[in-house]
């Protein structure tokens, strides 16, 4: 090899040395962008692209390393956290561990009770769980490019009803105010993005049908409830117009267990909640009124409220 | 054989023929134009015109036309549907805790209450303005009010009895650790009872203790077989006390429907008892209130 021939590759890997870095620090530049545009934007779409990008993104190349980053999984809590505080709402608290450079949020009325953070969804279907991290306890499936939410209603009870209203004696109004954010977070994806969302239990429009897991409803699950009002000023009546009875509660509100009107022989069981405002979810109900939610809590297999199966699969 | 007609018969034969039809007539006509005016107190008084002038007109009894009557036999389902609907709205008023389905053209199921799994309690028998209580069930109703008198409800002697085996039962679920204990001790005892062999003036004495030793030992092992069906008899028991309270709340609600709307029992009874006059009573009063305006 000749002098001029070696001083030519010598220049053309120094080229390639050069372009790799180039092309990592613009990556990284393209990363900082991107937090500056999660952090100041006042445009919704600006802020979902943001966060979208963000979350799939892997900014450390082979030339250019960064030791520190925040992990994809918390930028869906910064995302979270700036789409309610553009719509004035406060109550998600995102914290740092210093130590760990983790992030976490807590909602403000059960600030010291439960912690949450979003866990990565590792198939190729992408998205992310929302979890409490002491209960593990799996509350809703986000995924930002394919803009949907779905809630699971099983984990709410879990966490709500059993450890925060149960174990930890959390009063209904407490509880009824900590679901508000996630509540408000999944109407704003919906408004400002045309996301397709479940809220599930919580859903408080009243044609709403939360359907049960199980078909064909044993009658003597409702006779429990039945026999439980006798000692209440609620009386439980029957439906009119299909298989089912009504639970005629304070304030015009009713609860409804039913069977799915057009599902024939293999009976599609449902509830219904209504009320004046339409401001009361099943969820509601469950936290507030103790022979509901003994009830249900007693006859949990028979009356288990379904979740998206696609996701949220036993 | 000749034909042999009797003139007068004949003539007389033709005008009791001409007397009878005319009669038919009359009532069909006045029938008809009860119902085209939906004149229902009228359709109820050509029905059963006795009964009417005794009951509503209290007047002395006078019997039916038989020969009109049965004129319209074949549309009673007919005259049942027809009927039911102002005497069924009346009902919903008197009685606001019944509840009908027409089942069938012109007959009608009452359902007790609007409350879940509530009773069939029988038929209303609409030509005849009277309820036809299914018996086993008025005689539970009735069975719950002189109970109600004791401040006791149908059914708890049942629920306390079944509860008691299951409390028994899942005591010997319960005890199932000191049950085996127990054994093991007897057992111990038996066997040093059985070897030793004693003097035969103490032989006796012996039988007996060793007997003593088998018989407490059988009582346990008794109690063993009765703790391994428990569970599912406990399940059994549960579902029977399940449908024994439901029974309780529904005659319940029962009771509190009657002396919300009667006041007691016995004011039920009278008020099914005079419906007919009370019913034709207001139609009557409301025909009147009609007329004048």
């Amino acid at each position: 090899m000749t002098n001029e021939e070696q001083a030519l590759t010598t220049t053309s890997q120094l080229h390639d040395f050069s372009a790799n870095v180039k092309q990592g620090l613009l990556r990284g530049r393209k990363y900082i962008q991107l937090i500056d545009q999660l952090v100041d934007t006042d445009d919704y779409e600006t802020l979902l692209d943001a966060a979208t990008q963000l979350t799939v993104m892997d900014v450390n190349s082979e030339y250019v390393q960064f030791p520190h980053q925040y992990q994809p999984r918390d930028y869906y809590l910064l995302f979270m956290g700036r789409l309610l505080e553009m719509h004035d709402n406060k109550s998600l608290v995102v914290q740092l561990n210093q130590r760990t450079g983790e992030l976490s949020a807590s909602l403000s009325p059960i600030l010291g009770q439960a912690k949450f953070l979003f866990d990565l969804e590792r198939s190729e279907n992408g998205g992310a769980f929302f979890v409490e991290t002491i209960t593990k306890q799996k509350l809703c499936y986000i995924n930002l490019e394919r803009r949907m939410l779905r809630f699971n209603n099983r984990a709410l009870i879990n966490l709500f009803v059993i450890e925060l209203a149960q174990n930890q004696d959390v009063a209904a109004e407490t509880l009824e105010q900590a679901v508000y954010p996630l509540i408000a977070f999944t109407h704003y994806l919906k408004q400002d993005f045309g996301f397709s969302v479940d809220f599930g239990i919580l859903d408080a429009a009243n044609g709403t049908d939360y359907y049960l897991e199980q078909d064909g409803l044993q009658l003597t699950v409702i006779d429990r409830l039945f026999v439980k009002t006798a000692e209440t000023d609620y009386m439980l009546v029957n439906l009119v117009n299909r298989v089912g009875a009504k639970l005629q509660l304070e304030h015009n509100i009713s609860l409804e267990l039913g069977v799915a009107p057009g599902s024939g022989d293999s009976q599609h069981w449902s509830f219904r909640v209504d009320d004046d405002r339409e401001a009361v979810s099943l969820f509601d109900l469950l936290i507030r009124y103790p022979l509901i939610q003994t009830w249900y809590l007693n006859n949990r297999e028979a009356l288990e409220v379904k979740s998206d199966p696609l996701i949220f699969a036993n | 054989m000749t034909n042999i007609v009797d003139q007068d018969d004949h003539k007389s034969a033709s005008s009791v023929i001409d007397e009878q039809i005319s009669l038919k007539i009359t009532y069909l006509q006045k029938l008809q134009q009860a119902v085209a005016d939906h004149d229902d107190r009228q359709v109820f008084a050509l029905l059963d015109n006795q009964r009417y002038t005794s009951a509503v007109l209290h007047r002395e009894n006078q019997e039916n036309n038989i020969s009109v009557v049965n004129l319209v036999d074949n549309l009673s389902d007919e005259l049942s549907n027809f009927l039911s609907e102002n005497l069924i709205k009346y009902l919903g008023k008197a009685y606001p805790f019944f509840y009908y389905e027409e089942f069938q053209h012109g007959h009608f199921k009452i359902y007790f209450g609007n409350w879940w799994d509530r009773r069939e309690f029988g038929e209303l028998d609409v030509l005849n303005i009277r309820f036809v209580f299914d018996q086993t069930e008025y005689q539970k109703l009735t069975d719950s009010f002189e109970l109600a008198k004791e401040n006791k409800r149908y059914n708890s002697g049942k629920i306390e009895a079944v509860s008691k085996e299951n409390d028994y039962l899942q005591g010997l679920i319960d005890n199932q650790k000191e049950r085996e204990a127990q054994k093991a001790q007897l057992q111990d005892q038996l066997k040093e009872v059985t070897s030793r062999s004693g003097m035969p003036w103490e032989s006796g004495k012996q039988k007996e203790a060793r007997q003593d030793l088998i018989d407490q030992l059988s009582t346990l092992e008794d109690q063993d077989q009765q703790a391994r069906d428990a569970l599912k008899t406990i399940k059994d028991n549960e579902s029977r006390v399940l449908a024994l309270s439901k029974e309780n709340t529904i005659l319940s609600y029962e009771q509190k429907s009657i002396l919300d709307t009667f006041g007691s029992f016995a004011d039920f009874e009278a008020a099914n008892r005079n419906l007919y006059a009370d019913y034709l009573d207001t139609l009557s009063n409301e025909k009147q209130v009609a007329d004048r305006d």
